[in-house]
């Protein structure tokens, strides 16, 4: 039998090696947990295995997964990206950069009826990227703000990351209270975002030019296009907010009212739904997969011991509470470097928060700065998985593509910093709510 | 003979793996209507019922387990590829095609053995819910080994696959 400890770093570097030679995560998780379980606590293990799917995913707490990945599955077969970029382009158009900030400001619309950053891309990159073209816009700045945008997905809500964390996190961190507290961070990150292309088209115009004179008629008529998503919107975080629904409740109403939108008001007919619903229960297949590994794995790792053991060393030690933030942050910023984030979040949530609730610091304020720092994980490589996302369908080389997306970058991490600083950016709306 | 009984077995994990994910899907809209039924219940006919929250959770382990199969069926796992894609091809395809393949057939058999041998438990001390509907646990639990059991089929004829190309590709670089 194999010390607790020895066993931990062992599950962790075959896990590791597995993943990195390109093995599905969920295998990956899976098969060296099993491994090194077995030989750790013999066949106990095993017998541990065949309860972990069910215990894993028999909470009512992962609900929420389908329905919202069903609204964005739903909403993929509309054209509600292309009116959303449409409507941003007329108002943007006069400023420097003006269809790069339309396209992030179309992603933010987008990420208000969708969960996840690759759909927030998808959504949006198609459709801007030939009106980029025609415009002489430069290709890495494009591409970087389409790349780093995505994040826009999983902050605004709806939110698979926040179902995630709050799946993981348990009644510390309602996931109602976490899908609102998004709302201010990425009103706050679509405008600095923004603000990267407008100053560097402002310094070189060249690289961005403004679209043209585009008359109020036309910018007014526009906005008759979005009002899907505001209903989206407004029907799932009116009724989170407001306490009328919780979160499961509100994700089936959001689901029933995009899809009543969908075929009422885009024509999507039966070949469409049929399209969103393979595509939904596929795409939760592959989450949950993940997560049933994920959960073996934090258990034969010991994730509850650790906590328990760096409560201990924390308040041995007394650092001062935002430094141990801090700390956790850049952490969590060179993981997801080279772990995929569904794999942090189960690993590490289970560690961070007991020791985040020891220190009096507020879950839910945490929670956010873990959602940001998983999102910017996927942009980061060798494992930003949406970094490779926009390289392999726009076709551009990772170096031109790096170079585009390190000003964002930078911007992200500064914005990741503001929300340390400043919690009540994350806190202050979810402290209003009639719903608790 | 060999051939019509590969064939017979390919053609039916295939079959059963669409049929399973399109079951799948329709349970997840299901969780839809059931969800707003729920809601509109509760608000509007101020009548909550307790199933709706407990079925919403049946349905999804179900429709995960009924749609597991197909992802492997169309090798659609996420993967962190950014490493092995600066592999030789040859070595890339070893371990996607045969390696993945084993140690993803050995832990879905261990899934299914295992997950088997709880569903029967469920069965012996006649499991409930400790819900307010308090519904037995025994059907959820079934198809656990059920779906890992066709998940394990799937990747055993994707292994089978994934020999058969790695073999007919070194045969052609080996000028046979």
């Amino acid at each position: 039998m194999m010390d607790h400890f020895l066993a931990a770093l062992l599950c962790i570097a075959i896990m590791l090696i597995i993943l990195n030679t390109g093995l599905p995560i969920a295998y990956a998780l899976g098969f060296s947990s099993m491994i090194v379980g077995f030989l750790t606590y013999g066949t106990v293990a095993l017998e541990k295995l065949g309860w972990t799917t069910f215990h894993t995913l028999f909470i009512p707490a992962w609900i929420p997964l389908p329905l919202f990945t069903f609204i964005g599955c739903v909403i993929a077969q509309t054209k509600i990206g292309e009116d959303l970029f449409g409507a941003a382009r007329l108002w943007l158009s006069r400023i420097p950069g003006a269809l790069v900030v339309s396209s992030i400001m179309g992603q933010a619309g987008m990420a208000a009826t969708l969960g996840s950053s690759a759909a927030t891309i998808l959504s949006i990159g198609p459709v801007a990227m030939p009106e980029l073209e025609r415009y002489h816009y430069d290709r890495k700045i494009s591409l970087g703000a389409l790349t780093c945008g995505g994040v826009l997905g999983p902050l605004i809500p709806p939110s698979g990351t926040a179902i995630v964390i709050s799946g993981i996190a348990g009644a510390v961190v309602p996931l109602g209270r976490l899908l609102i507290a998004g709302i201010i961070p990425g009103i706050l990150l679509a405008i600095m975002l923004a603000i990267v292309p407008i100053f560097i088209c402002t310094r070189n115009p060249s690289l961005g030019p403004p679209a043209g004179k585009v008359s109020w008629s036309d910018k007014l008529s526009s906005l008759k296009r979005v009002w899907p998503v505001m209903l989206t919107f407004f029907a799932i975080l009116g009724s989170i907010f407001f306490g009328i629904a919780t979160a499961t409740e509100a994700g089936g109403v959001g689901a029933f009212i995009v899809l009543i939108v969908a075929v009422m008001g885009y024509g999507v007919r039966v070949k469409g739904i049929y399209k969103a619903m393979i595509d939904t229960v596929r795409i939760n297949a592959q989450i949950m997969f993940i997560l049933v590994g994920a959960g073996f794995f934090s258990y034969i790792v010991g994730s509850q011991k650790l906590a328990k053991q760096l409560v201990d060393w924390v308040s041995v030690v007394g650092p001062h509470p935002i430094l141990v933030v801090v700390m956790i942050q850049i952490l969590l910023l060179i993981l997801g470097c080279f772990i995929d984030g569904m794999t942090i979040m189960m690993i590490t949530i289970p560690i961070f928060m007991p020791l985040i609730l020891s220190i009096g610091l507020d879950p839910l304020w945490f929670a956010i700065l873990f959602e940001v720092n998983m999102e910017i994980a996927l942009i980061t490589p060798p494992m930003g998985i949406n970094f490779f996302l926009v390289k392999n369908v726009f076709h551009i080389s990772s170096t031109d593509l790096f170079k585009g997306v390190l000003p964002y970058l930078a911007m992200l991490i500064i914005f990741l910093f503001i929300l340390v600083a400043f919690p009540p950016l994350s806190t202050w709306l979810p402290s209003l709510m009639i719903g608790k | 003979m060999f051939l019509k009984i590969a064939h017979g077995f390919d053609s039916f994990v295939r079959k059963a793996s669409h049929v399973l994910i399109v079951l799948g899907g329709i349970l997840t809209v299901a969780m839809v209507f059931i969800t707003t039924y729920g809601v509109v219940m509760r608000y509007f006919f101020r009548r909550p019922e307790p199933i709706s929250y407990e079925l919403c959770t049946i349905f999804m382990l179900w429709a995960f387990l009924l749609a597991i199969s197909s992802v492997e069926l169309f090798d659609q796992h996420i993967r962190a590829d950014i490493f092995i894609q600066f592999a030789p091809p040859r070595l890339r395809n070893f371990l996607h095609s045969i390696v993945s393949r084993i140690l993803g057939f050995v832990y879905c058999i261990i899934l299914t053995w295992k997950g088997w041998d709880v569903a029967m438990y469920s069965l012996k001390i006649n499991e409930r819910s400790f819900s307010v509907w308090g519904e037995p646990l025994f059907p959820v639990k079934i198809l656990i080994p059920i779906c890992y059991g066709l998940l394990s089929l799937v990747i055993f004829r994707n292994l089978c696959h994934g020999i058969a190309e790695y073999r007919s590709k070194t045969l052609i670089r080996d000028g046979v």
